[in-house]
C-alpha cells in the first residue's frame, strides 16, 4: 500500500517545509502532495486551515523546483493540490506547477463548486502538461465518477470524510466498497481523517492502494520535530508494507 | 394474514439519494481554525446518526427493532384513492393520498424520531432533547423516547406552548418534560429572559436551548429535518408508496408535497427518482417563507445560533424572521441540501401558496376526504388543487403526500 504525504508548501517556513519534504521522500513516501496555500481552504479542517494562513505569508512558487528536485529524481511522485484559482490566474499557476517538476494536480473543489466547468478545466490542465487527479468522496454520486474517471491521471484521491483532520464516525468498509465498485481497478488513495494505525491496517486489509496523511503531521511541522516525523512515518511503513 | 401483508410493505432498508444525485452534494463547512463544528456534532448527536450522515450508503438497513416500532405506530401508512375529490373537481385522472397523518403521533416526524431515539438509547444515553414549534416534532420525539425506554425533554416555543396546551398534554402523557422556551434551564434562555420576561420565543432560540442542554448534561439532541440522515429515514414514505402503487397497478405521473426543512418531501419523492425518470415533482412552500424563489443557494447555518455547521442550501438567511403564519412547520429558513440541489437543477419544481388559499383548500379537501389535514400539508393540497384545475382533462395520476393531520391546529379556522 502506497503512502502519500501531504504538506502545505511554505509551512511553517520554506526551510522547514523543504526539510520535511526531503525527509518524507527518504523515509519512503511514494507520493508527495503539495498543498499550494490559499486564503480560503474551504474543505479543510482546523489544522490544515492554520497551515494555509501561515504559509501564505512565506510561500512563493519560485523555490519549489529546487526543493522537490531530489525527491522527484529519487522516484517520489509529486502532486499539487490547489483550490480552484481565478480563471485569470489559472494559466500561470499551471505553468508554475509544471516548472516545479510536478505533473499532477488535484483541485478539491472542482466537482463541487465548479461542476459546470469541469471538462474545460481538465482540458486546460492536460493542455499544460498536467494530469488531472480527481478528488472524490462519499457524497460524489456514482454517475459523476463514471462520467469523469476516463479523464483521470494515474490515480484517484478519495476523501473518507467531509473535511480533513476531523473525527466523525463513518463506515470505512462501506465507503471503500462503494468506491471500489464504481472506480474499478484504478489506484485509489484514501485520505481525510486518517490518524491511527487501526484505520491504516483496516484500509490495507480492505485492499486500498494507498493512504494519504496530512493533518496528523501538522504538529511535527509546527514544532520542527523532524525526528518525530520520521518515527511516525516509520510506524506507518511497518503497517503498510 | 392482514398484518403480514401490511408488514411486507414496510421497507427493509432506508434509501439515501446522495449516490444517485446528478451532481456532488457540497459538504458541510466549518470556517474556524480552532475547532471544527462538524467534529463538534460528536457531542450533540447520536453516533449512529452521524455515521449515517457521513457514510452516504445508498441503502441503510432498518434495524428489526425499528421496523417493529414502525408497525406499532401505524406503518405502512395508507395510500388512499380520493375518488370523491376527483369527482368534486371533475378531474379525468386519479388522485391518491399518502396519508402520514395516520401515524399515532399524527405526522411523518415519527419516522425519524424512532430510529434516532433507538440509536441514542443503544448508545447508553438516558435522555434525548429537542425543540418544537407547532408540536409535531416534539410529540414524535416524546413517543420515540418512551418506546425506547429513555426520557425526553422538549423546549417548546412559548407562543405555541400557550396557544396549544393540548400538544403539551400529549407530550406529557408520553412522559416527556415540556419546557416553554426561552426558559430558566439554560444560560441562553436566562439571558433572554433577563432582557424580556415575556419573550414569545422562536424556533432558533428553542434549538439553541436544546443544544446547550444536550451539551452541558451530556444528553443527545434529535434533529427533526434538514439533515441528510433525516431525509434518509423518511424514505420509508416513498418506498411504501411505490409498493402500494404496484399493488394498485398504476404508474405515477405527479408527486406533490410540502416543504419546511424538506424531510417529508424528500422522503416521499427521492425513492421515485431513479425508477420513474419522467415523474413530475412539485414542492409546495409558503408564500410567506419563499425560500426557493427569494432565497439564494448558498452556504448558511442550520440553526439561528450558528452552533451547527454551515450547509449549502436554498436559504432566506439563518436570521430570517417569518411572519407569524399558522403553518409553523414551514417557517424554517432553508431546505435540505439534496432537495435544494434538485430544485436548482430543475428536476423538482416549486410553488408557493399563501394562507387564505391554504385554508380554503383544507376545507374543500376535508369535505371530500374526511381528513382535516395539517396546515403544512394544506400547502401540498392547495398546490394539487391548482394543478388539477389547470389540467382537468389530463388523465394523470397525482399522488399527494399528506404529511400530517391538523387536529391540534383547528384554531386557524376561527381566525
Ligand atoms: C405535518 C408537518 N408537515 C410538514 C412539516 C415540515 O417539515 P419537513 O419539510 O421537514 O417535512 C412539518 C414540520 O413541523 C409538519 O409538522
Amino acid at each position: 500500500m502506497k503512502l502519500a504525504v501531504y504538506l502545505t508548501a511554505g509551512y511553517p517556513s520554506n526551510e522547514v517545509f523543504g526539510a520535511f519534504a526531503s525527509a518524507a521522500c527518504t523515509a519512503g513516501a511514494d507520493r508527495l502532495e503539495i498543498g499550494l496555500p490559499v486564503r480560503e481552504p474551504k474543505y479543510d479542517g482546523p489544522e490544515i486551515r492554520r497551515t494555509h494562513a501561515r504559509a501564505l505569508e512565506n510561500f512563493s512558487m519560485g523555490g519549489l523546483a529546487s526543493t522537490l528536485k531530489a525527491c522527484i529524481n529519487g522516484g517520489t511522485e509529486a502532486t499539487a493540490l490547489r483550490y480552484m484559482p481565478d480563471p485569470a490566474e489559472f494559466g500561470s499557476i499551471l505553468g508554475d506547477i509544471r516548472e516545479s517538476g510536478i505533473r499532477q494536480m488535484i483541485i478539491p473543489d472542482l466537482l463541487i463548486d465548479h461542476y459546470e466547468e469541469r471538462f474545460a478545466v481538465i482540458e486546460q490542465m492536460n493542455g499544460a502538461g498536467i494530469e488531472w487527479i480527481p478528488f472524490y468522496n462519499p457524497a460524489t454520486p456514482d454517475s459523476v465518477i463514471l462520467e469523469t474517471i476516463d479523464r483521470a491521471g494515474k490515480w484517484v484521491y478519495y476523501g473518507l470524510l467531509p473535511s480533513t483532520g476531523i473525527s466523525v464516525p463513518t463506515s470505512v468498509e462501506t465507503v471503500y466498497q462503494r468506491a471500489r465498485e464504481v472506480i474499478g481497478n484504478r489506484e485509489i488513495v484514501f485520505g481525510f481523517g486518517i490518524r491511527d494505525s487501526q484505520q491504516v491496517s483496516l484500509l490495507r486489509d480492505l485492499g486500498a492502494d494507498g493512504i494519504a496523511i496530512g493533518s496528523a503531521l501538522v504538529n511535527f511541522l509546527q514544532n520542527s520535530d523532524i525526528e518525530g516525523f520520521r518515527n511516525y512515518l516509520g510506524v506507518l511503513n511497518a503497517i503498510r508494507n | 394474514m392482514m398484518e403480514s401483508y401490511r408488514e411486507e410493505i414496510i421497507p427493509e432498508n432506508w434509501y439515501n439519494v446522495v449516490p444517485d444525485l446528478p451532481e456532488p452534494l457540497p459538504p458541510p463547512k466549518s470556517e474556524s481554525e480552532d475547532r471544527s463544528s462538524i467534529e463538534f456534532l460528536n457531542r450533540i448527536l447520536p453516533a449512529e446518526v452521524l455515521r449515517q450522515e457521513f457514510t452516504f450508503s445508498r441503502y441503510e438497513k432498518i434495524p428489526e427493532e425499528v421496523r417493529e416500532m414502525y408497525r406499532i405506530v401505524g406503518r405502512p401508512t395508507p395510500l388512499i384513492r380520493a375518488s370523491l375529490l376527483e369527482k368534486k373537481l371533475n378531474y379525468s385522472g386519479k388522485i391518491y393520498l399518502k396519508y402520514e397523518g395516520a401515524t399515532v403521533t399524527g405526522s411523518h416526524k415519527i419516522n425519524t424520531a424512532l430510529p434516532q431515539a433507538f440509536y441514542a438509547s443503544r448508545e447508553g444515553v438516558d435522555e434525548v432533547v429537542t425543540e418544537t414549534g407547532a408540536g409535531q416534532w416534539g410529540t414524535a420525539t416524546a413517543l420515540a423516547a418512551a418506546m425506547n425506554g429513555i426520557s425526553s425533554k422538549v423546549f417548546m416555543v412559548r407562543v405555541s406552548y400557550d396557544q396549544k396546551p393540548l400538544r403539551k398534554t400529549v407530550m406529557n402523557i408520553y412522559g416527556s418534560s415540556v419546557v416553554p422556551s426561552p426558559s430558566m434551564e439554560t444560560e441562553f434562555g436566562r439571558k433572554i429572559l433577563d432582557h424580556s420576561m415575556d419573550h414569545p420565543g422562536s424556533l432558533g432560540i428553542a434549538i439553541s436551548e436544546a443544544v446547550e442542554y444536550a451539551l452541558t448534561n451530556n444528553k443527545r439532541y434529535l434533529l427533526g429535518s434538514v439533515m441528510n440522515s433525516v431525509l434518509t429515514h423518511q424514505s420509508v414514505i416513498g418506498q411504501e408508496t411505490i409498493r402500494q402503487i404496484e399493488i394498485e397497478g398504476i404508474e405515477p405521473d405527479v408527486l406533490i408535497g410540502c416543504v419546511g426543512g424538506g424531510s417529508n418531501f424528500g422522503g416521499f419523492v427521492f425513492p421515485f427518482l431513479k425508477r420513474f425518470r419522467n415523474v413530475e415533482m412539485i414542492a409546495s412552500t409558503a408564500s410567506e417563507v419563499p425560500k426557493f424563489s427569494k432565497g439564494s443557494y448558498k452556504y448558511d447555518f442550520i440553526d439561528t445560533a450558528g452552533i451547527l455547521p454551515r450547509i449549502r442550501m436554498y436559504s432566506l438567511g439563518s436570521d430570517f424572521v417569518p411572519s407569524g403564519i399558522y403553518a409553523g412547520g414551514l417557517r424554517y429558513h432553508g431546505a435540505a441540501p439534496s432537495l435544494s440541489l434538485l430544485v436548482k437543477k430543475g428536476r423538482i419544481k416549486s410553488e408557493e401558496v399563501s394562507e387564505p388559499e391554504v385554508k380554503d383548500a383544507l376545507r374543500f379537501f376535508a369535505a371530500a376526504t374526511g381528513i382535516v389535514a395539517a396546515p403544512e400539508s394544506g400547502h401540498a393540497i392547495a398546490t394539487a388543487l391548482r394543478y388539477v384545475k389547470g389540467n382537468l382533462h389530463e388523465k394523470r395520476n397525482i399522488i399527494i403526500n399528506v404529511s400530517g393531520h391538523g387536529n391540534f391546529d383547528l384554531s386557524i379556522f376561527n381566525r
